[in-house]
């Protein structure tokens, strides 16, 4: 119980997203991709801040797609949703300009702004209601 | 269904700490059986590895029935999951050989901006163009290079494990989902997720990274998704729909065919459940209309595939059927390719490959049958109805191909199983809960008769506080005796049965894998020539090679291995070693060193030798040996450099 609990806080922490606070950290967590793959290309690096990314955005589309589901499946259908919406917008960034690290930051940074938007309409119609 | 009660913390923990422990070891001893040079997983795998297999599905299949939180289940299930589907990525030196090695060859030129947007614009003709542009081999090196790009890592791992570890967290977790979706119970959508083992074809589908893996996985999902939007009939669940759709088609077209003719079809199915209440023979007349439509259009995509790849001659034939006698085509329209394994006499094949599709068959049926009995109207769930056409889609699909095509572009008969082996799984765990039910019951009245007789027989005093205990068929408070039977039984039945599935997935015969001293002799030749280079091999050093620089690199160039001028090179060379083929070879690219490397257990020592021989003989100079073990030979690279001046 209290690992579900602990994933339903920080679910409901960060699909609040108060002043864009995850929002902002998913793109700073771009910002230190783009560094890792030009400069340092440390593999630790790139895990941790990849997984704050996926755990951001995953949750954003969790929260925005499954909202009648539990904390947990609703991780992992964000979690798929981002995997295909990544691959979905690598293939069109790779057929229409490069996938170099310039269009992998744009991958990144479409499906991130994509994926705070639907958490951030989900919310809106939420309070409207 | 349950065995446990509350307050069984600690029996719960334990269970958990040795399924993980297990679990451990057997991702140890995979670790281990990492060999050099390898023909298959079973001749690495140590003998102990697959009882401990069956123990540690045992182990997983108790916490399944038992009252334990459904996320960890499913966890667990996907520990186990990726561990079935991760053998060839951790035994081989370089994942299973052959084409996931040409799909990592040309990732690798966008992962090393050797080219950029993708695979397709140099083809001539607009249509051809877009044939390739959205063939799988894009959006798989979409996948594998932003992964690559995002955990800091080389393409070459996240390649090798994108298939295994998405299937092996995602296909159980979307067998769960499906199963819920249909509203099985949580337990039996558990049982769902660890079932779909039971499945060969999803094993080695899973195991190896090509894109039409891929389009099976997204196939999968797709499916989830469509059944959701035909409950719940909101436009927001249409919004799942199509990204999955969109990955299944460009990760493979018999995906994305066999996913546009089940979206037609669960149209017809939405466009039935409306009618129905009007006219039910209108209702069912528009219904098979939609389901002719749906079957037709593989059969016809893959006819009409030439138009935009010229290349395909897929057509509509009766030539198939007349090459067949009258029974043999009677019995292949009927048990299609099973068939083929039973006139070849391969029983277990068939066993293994046909029990699950065919208990999940029978559960189907059952589920149609009660469903359609226990409503007056003798309405069927539109998502079961929609499952069952599908397997019946799949079923005439695969007939079709069968006997009146000809050129059909996949030659397993395995390809269109899978789509159908995915529409069956929620079926299988709802056929092996009812089992357990039933043995239950059995074993409940047997062991309650079986202790009266013995009772009434043997009424000694001193053993009649045992009998009367027995009698009463509990062992326990509320667990009977029956009850523990029937799930010691069937859990046995379908761990040995979910392993069984396991080791008849991966292949018992296979080429040599890549060997490890390939590999590092490619990457020998790359991290010591700074000049442009070619190298001429057979075809099994090009599958190293181009996993390192790509396929038809300028700066470090490897044909394809189908590249006919490539075969034609390596052929004069293995007949007559001299510099002036090399010489040849090197206008390609305009290379300044040439190699060409041989490998003893691929071409037999006598030939191996002779090569060597000649080569002195024509003075041409060898580049670096590779022994294995410690003092034998088993690669030699020899090399031709340019003159400076020349």
């Amino acid at each position: 119980m209290k690992n579900s609990s602990v994933l339903m806080s920080l679910q409901n922490q960060i699909t609040r997203d108060q002043k864009f606070a995850f929002t902002i950290l998913s793109y700073i967590t771009i910002l230190l991709i783009f560094v890792n793959m030009l400069l340092i290309n440390s593999p630790a690096i790139g895990v941790v801040t990849s997984a704050i990314y996926l755990l951001i955005n995953a949750t954003y589309l969790g929260h925005a797609l499954f909202r009648e589901e539990n904390a947990f499946v609703k991780f992992m259908l964000g979690l798929l949703l981002l995997t295909v919406i990544l691959g979905l917008v690598g293939w069109a960034v790779m057929i229409l300009y490069n996938l170099n690290i310039i269009g992998a930051v744009m991958v990144l940074s479409i499906t991130s702004s994509f994926a705070s938007f639907l958490n951030k309409k989900v919310k809106s119609e939420n309070v409207g209601q | 269904m349950s065995v446990n009660r509350k307050g069984n913390a600690s029996y719960f923990f334990a269970l958990k700490l040795l399924y993980l422990s297990m679990t451990v070891l057997l991702f140890y001893l995979l670790y281990l059986s990492r060999r050099v040079e390898v023909y298959t997983v079973w001749e690495a795998i140590p003998t102990a590895f697959m009882p401990l297999f069956i123990v540690t599905t045992l182990l997983l299949m108790a916490i399944i029935v038992s009252t334990e939180r459904v996320e960890y289940k499913l966890l667990f299930t996907i520990l186990h999951s990726i561990l079935s589907h991760v053998f060839m990525v951790v035994i081989f030196p370089a994942g299973n050989i052959g084409v996931q090695q040409t799909f990592l060859g040309k990732t690798r030129l966008v992962f090393d901006n050797v080219i950029s947007n993708g695979f397709g614009w140099s083809m001539p003709g607009i249509l051809p163009k877009i044939y390739i542009l959205f063939r799988g081999e894009n959006i798989q090196t979409a996948f594998s290079v932003i992964f690559a790009r995002m955990f800091g890592v080389d393409v070459y791992w996240t390649h090798l494990l994108l298939v295994p570890l998405l299937w092996g967290i995602f296909v159980p977790f979307i067998a769960f989902m499906t199963s819920k979706t249909l509203g099985a119970s949580e337990r039996v959508s558990v049982l769902s997720s660890l079932v779909v083992s039971l499945f060969p074809t999803t094993i080695v589908w899973g195991a190896t990274s090509i894109a039409n893996s891929l389009g099976y996985l997204f196939f999968f999902c797709f499916i989830y998704s469509l059944l959701k939007y035909l409950k719940s009939n909101k436009v927001k669940d249409l919004f799942l729909v199509i990204p999955f759709f969109l990955a299944s088609f460009l990760s493979h077209y018999l995906a994305g065919t066999v996913a546009f003719a089940m979206f037609l079809l669960a149209n017809g199915v939405k466009t039935y459940e409306k009618e129905k209440s009007e006219s039910q023979l209108r209702a069912k007349l528009a219904l098979l209309t939609s389901f002719t439509f749906s079957a037709s259009i593989l059969p016809f995509a893959l006819a009409y595939r030439r138009f935009f790849y010229l290349w395909a001659d897929t057509r509509f034939s009766l030539q198939p059927l007349y090459e067949l006698s009258s029974s043999e085509a009677f019995f292949s329209a009927l048990l299609g390719n099973y068939f083929d394994f039973i006139s070849r006499e391969a029983y277990i094949t068939t066993l293994v490959l046909g029990v699950a599709p065919l208990i999940g068959l029978i559960g189907m049926i059952y589920v149609l049958v009660t469903s359609a009995r226990r409503s007056s109207k003798t309405s069927i769930d539109p998502c079961v109805l929609l499952l069952a056409l599908g397997v019946a889609l799949i079923a005439i699909n695969d007939r079709i191909l069968k006997l009146f095509m000809t050129n059909v572009p996949f030659v397993e008969p395995d390809r269109l199983w899978v789509f159908r082996d995915f529409l069956l799984v929620p079926f299988v765990a709802l056929f092996i809960v009812g089992t357990i039910l039933e043995t239950r019951a059995i074993f409940d009245r047997v062991s309650k008769n079986v202790f009266s007789i013995l009772q009434k027989t043997f009424s000694l005093s001193k053993f009649s506080n045992a009998f009367s205990f027995f009698t009463r068929g509990h062992l326990i408070r509320d667990v009977s005796l029956g009850s523990i039977l029937a799930y010691v039984l069937i859990l046995t039945v379908v761990s040995s049965w979910v392993t069984v599935s396991v080791y008849y997935a991966y292949p018992h015969w296979a080429p040599l894998q890549t060997t490890s001293y390939e590999l590092e002799a490619v990457k020998y030749i790359d991290q010591n020539t700074k000049e442009r280079y070619i190298v001429v091999g057979d075809q099994w050093i090009i599958f190293a090679g181009q996993m390192f620089v790509g396929i038809n690199n300028p700066r470090a160039f490897y044909f394809s291995h189908i590249d006919p001028h490539g075969i034609s090179l390596f052929i004069q060379m293995k007949t007559n070693v001299t510099k002036e083929t090399l010489i040849e070879a090197m206008k390609i690219n305009n290379a300044t060193v040439a190699y060409f490397i041989i490998e003893k257990p691929r071409m037999g020592t006598e030939t191996y030798n002779d090569i060597i021989n000649k080569a002195q003989q024509n003075s041409l100079q060898t580049y670096k040996i590779f022994y294995y073990p410690k003092d034998e030979e088993k690669l030699r690279i020899f090399y031709y450099e340019k003159p400076i001046n020349g």
